[in-house]
């Protein structure tokens, strides 16, 4: 695939995490943002002049038509994603799609199909792999610091607090059918199985335990798994009903640590700040290393995912998170999901590619 | 808003408050909401308890599917967490 000279990039959907998507486009030297997409036109208006873009349009089937426009970042309700990255490719636009996938995996392979046979690059973005303590993280692990790897524990401590979110926005994403899934281990659990498959690669199996809180948040849950590699994971969702978070962004926070045969690596500090310690600090020799000298505020992740994809269209290659990437982990959410309903532990092996049913 | 006055205010709002919302119309809520929110906006001036109040009447004037997620969410809810979300909502960083 050809190198870009320059990204011209078009954002279709201004919504709240259009805020910290964008970052890296703007600030990117061979970026230029020729135009911002919403539905709700006084917000794509705002967008379009908070951002500095030439021009906004309120209907993504004209932006991915503007031959000035040579790639998308999309930012949609997830019920909307296969319509728009198959229109996107088709308009031949290399596309980012913010995570989650898909509901349906048919729904997904259409969209890397899509992608392939228009010859444009596509990519399924999470902050969480660029945030940079996990990164460095990453490079600690394969450069031995601890040893064999044994084990992945993560955990999501949800409050309240942060930034304001749109009601609406809640409404659609506590609603299994227009969200896809449920609101936890689906919707947000996408970071954390990218995190998994990042450290560890693929995944053996899985065994869950989903409950839910309010009727429709499925808090407190319990994902376990086991890497082909080996290594075990643990991801614990919990809800603090009066905990409040102070911080800029949502009300949760996550902290990440991988136990090795000769020491321990904890990641803190992601999406919010509940623990003031150093966001990376390597455990080995009966030593604490705290490493706090890293950029480590959660919209860098963001800023960084933006720069990655700019960067893999000007140097002509894939970026990461390919879209049979973002396959493999819907696949493990359906793992996740058939566990949870059969009671059972699930071989990923056993979860299959559906067909597109007829009448969609 | 003073955070002690918005906790106060949760906690006696809560039972009513749900009460109502499992009981009224979608339209009645939406037609009330939409008076509140004047009133609340004339007497704290903040402009983020008029958006939620905004969004509330929207979603009460549009589909019921989006309603009846709300009241099956609200039927389990607890008072400590519509404190908590009040307390965040009356933020000002």
């Amino acid at each position: 695939m050809n190198k870009l000279d320059r990204v011209r990039i078009g954002i279709i959907g201004c919504g709240r995490i259009a805020d910290l998507n964008i970052q890296g486009y703007l600030d990117h030297p061979r970026c230029d943002l020729v135009a911002v997409c919403d539905l709700n036109e006084a917000l794509a208006q705002r967008r379009q002049q908070e951002w500095k873009a030439k021009k906004y349009y309120t209907d993504f089937e004209q932006l991915v038509r503007d031959p000035e426009i040579n790639a998308v970042e999309i930012l949609l309700p997830h019920r909307l994603h296969l319509p728009a990255v198959v229109a996107a490719a088709q308009g031949g636009k290399h596309v980012s799609l913010q995570k989650p996938m898909c509901a349906e995996l048919w729904e997904g392979r259409k969209m890397v199909e899509a992608a392939q046979q228009a010859g444009v690059r596509f990519r399924v973005t999470e902050n969480f792999m660029f945030y940079p303590p996990l990164r460095l993280m990453k490079k600690f692990l394969d450069a031995g610091e601890i040893g064999e790897p044994l084990s992945i524990d993560m955990k999501l401590a949800g409050g309240a607090g942060g930034w304001w979110v749109p009601l609406k926005t809640w409404v659609w994403h506590i609603d299994p059918e227009r969200c896809g899934g449920t609101p936890a281990v689906y919707d947000d659990g996408y970071h954390k199985l990218s995190i998994a498959k990042f450290m560890f690669g693929e995944i053996e199996k899985v065994k869950c335990w989903l409950d839910f809180t309010f009727a429709v948040l499925d808090i407190p849950s319990l994902v376990t798994w086991k890497h082909k590699s080996g290594q075990v994971g643990v991801w614990e969702v919990g809800l603090g009903v009066n905990l409040m978070m102070n911080h800029k962004y949502y009300g949760a926070d996550e902290w990440f640590e991988i136990t090795g045969t000769k020491g321990v690596l904890t990641a803190t500090r992601c999406t919010s700040r509940l623990m003031e310690i150093p966001p990376l600090i390597l455990y080995k020799d009966g030593r604490h290393t705290a490493i706090d000298d890293i950029r480590d505020d959660w919209a860098d992740s963001f800023h960084d995912a933006g720069w990655h994809f700019i960067d893999s269209l000007l140097e002509g290659r894939p970026p990461d998170l390919s879209g049979e990437d973002a396959l493999y982990l819907m696949k493990f959410w359906k793992a996740i999901w058939k566990s949870t309903c059969e009671k059972r532990e699930v071989r990923l092996d056993e979860i299959g590619e559906e067909k597109e049913p007829e009448h969609a | 808003m003073p955070e002690f006055l918005g906790r106060l205010i949760a906690k006696l709002a809560f039972r009513s408050f749900r009460w109502w919302l499992l009981h009224r119309s979608d339209q009645g809520i939406a037609s009330r909401v939409r008076i509140l929110r004047r009133l609340a906006y004339a007497f704290t001036g903040d402009e983020i308890i008029l958006t939620a109040m905004n969004d509330i009447a929207e979603i009460f004037e549009g589909e019921a599917r989006d309603t009846a997620l709300v009241r099956r969410m609200f039927r389990e809810s607890t008072p400590e967490y519509a404190e908590a979300v009040l307390r965040s909502l009356m933020r000002k960083d």
